[in-house]
C-alpha cells in the first residue's frame, strides 16, 4: 500500500471512488495531493479540497492554480 | 456555475443547520419513510449506491449497513451536514460509506457508475428536475435503478398542515409561495414528476403515494417540538420575527392538534409521500 493509499482510506475515502471523481469544471481527471489534501485538475487549472475526508467539488470551493 | 447555489446556501444557514441541532428527532421521525424507501431498493450486499441529498447522513448510513460488501457514496451540497455525516460514519465503524459535496444536478459521476441511486426527501430541491434527472441516470450502469421518497403536499401530511396553521393563526400568514418551486413539496404531484422523468429519459418509471407513520420521540411534546422547529412554522416565525412567546404558543397549539396521534405515550403521525422508481 503506498503512502497515498493509507491516508485516502485514513480520510474515510473509498480508494475507487476517489479515483473516479473528476473535476465539475473540465470533467477532466483529478490528481490526488496527500500533503495539501487537495484534488488538482490541471485542465482547469483549480484544486479541490478534501475537507474532512469529504472532497468538495464545487468551483466556489477550488482554489486556482498559479 | 454552481447552479444549486442558493441550495447551497440555505443548507449552510440557521434554519438549514437545525437538521443537525433536531437530527435525532427528525431521523426517528422518518425511520419508517426510510425503512420502506430502502425495503422497495432491495439493496444488494455488493451494491455500489449513491445517496442524493444524504444531509446529515441517516439514509447513508442505513444503506451502508444493507450493502455491507458494496459502498455507498453520500451526496449533499452543504459542507456543515455532511461534516456531521462523516462524524457519524466514523462513530458507526461502518467502512463502506462516505460523502461527497457535489451538485448533483450537474456533477459528472458516470466514470464510475452505481447499481443503484436511493434519496430520502432530498430529489425535490433542484433547479433544474430534469436535468438532474437525467445526469443521475447517467450516473448508473445499464441495470442501475433509481428510489427515491419526496414528501406530498402539505394538506395530505398534518407534520406541515398543524404547524402551518398553528404559526398562521398567531402570527398571520405568509404571501402564497409555489409549492411547485424546488423545495421539499415540489415533488407532491405524481403525475408532473413521472413527466419530469419521462423527459429525462428514464425507463419503467412508477410514481405512487405510500401512507407511512412519522415516529417523532418523546410524545406528542417532542413531535410538536420537532415539527414546529423545521418547516413551515419556523418559515412563519423567522418571517415575522416571531417571540420566545410565539413560539411557545405556536408549539402548544401544534401540541394539543398532535393529542390526536398519541398512542400510549408514542406519537405516531400520519403521512404521505411519494415513491418514485425508475431504471436507466
Amino acid at each position: 500500500m503506498t503512502q497515498d493509499e493509507t491516508q485516502v482510506s485514513d480520510a474515510g475515502f473509498d480508494r475507487r471512488m476517489l479515483e473516479a471523481l473528476v473535476c465539475p469544471r473540465s470533467h477532466g481527471r483529478l490528481e490526488y495531493d496527500a500533503d495539501k489534501q487537495e484534488l488538482v485538475s490541471k485542465s482547469a487549472g483549480l484544486a479541490y479540497p478534501i475537507r474532512n475526508g469529504i472532497p468538495l467539488m464545487l468551483v466556489d470551493e477550488a482554489r486556482s492554480l498559479d | 456555475m454552481e447552479t444549486n447555489k442558493a441550495q447551497a446556501d440555505y443548507w449552510a444557514s440557521p434554519a438549514g443547520l437545525k437538521w443537525i441541532e433536531h437530527e435525532h428527532a427528525l431521523d426517528s421521525a422518518m425511520a419508517g419513510m426510510l425503512r420502506m424507501m430502502l425495503d422497495v431498493a432491495e439493496i444488494g450486499a455488493s451494491d455500489r449506491v449513491i445517496d442524493i441529498g444524504c444531509g446529515t447522513g441517516a439514509s447513508t448510513l442505513d444503506a451502508a449497513r444493507r450493502a455491507p460488501d458494496g459502498t455507498v457514496l453520500g451526496v449533499d451540497i452543504s459542507d456543515p451536514l455532511l461534516a456531521r455525516a462523516a462524524d457519524r460514519v466514523n462513530a458507526s465503524g461502518l467502512k463502506n460509506a462516505s460523502f461527497l459535496l457535489a451538485d448533483a444536478q450537474t456533477y459528472d459521476f458516470s466514470a464510475q457508475p452505481f447499481d443503484l441511486l436511493v434519496s430520502r426527501l432530498g430529489m425535490s430541491f433542484f433547479s433544474d428536475s430534469v436535468a438532474a434527472l437525467k445526469n443521475l441516470s447517467n450516473a448508473l450502469n445499464k441495470d442501475g435503478k433509481m428510489v427515491f421518497v419526496c414528501w406530498a403536499s402539505v394538506e395530505k401530511n398534518p407534520w406541515f398542515a398543524i404547524p402551518k396553521s398553528a404559526a398562521e393563526e398567531r402570527l398571520g400568514a405568509l404571501p402564497k409561495g409555489n409549492p411547485l418551486a424546488p423545495g421539499p413539496t415540489a415533488f407532491q404531484d405524481c403525475d408532473r414528476v413521472a413527466d419530469l422523468m419521462d423527459r429525462a429519459g428514464v425507463s419503467d418509471i412508477e410514481a405512487r403515494p405510500v401512507d407511512i407513520l412519522l415516529t417523532p420521540p418523546g410524545g406528542v411534546e417532542g413531535a410538536a417540538r420537532a415539527a414546529s422547529k423545521v418547516g413551515p412554522a419556523a418559515r412563519i416565525m423567522k418571517a415575522h420575527n416571531g417571540t420566545k412567546a410565539d413560539e411557545a404558543a405556536i408549539e402548544n397549539a401544534v401540541m394539543e392538534a398532535f393529542e390526536g396521534f398519541d398512542d400510549a405515550g408514542t406519537a405516531r403521525v400520519p403521512a404521505v409521500v411519494n415513491l418514485f422508481t425508475c431504471s436507466r
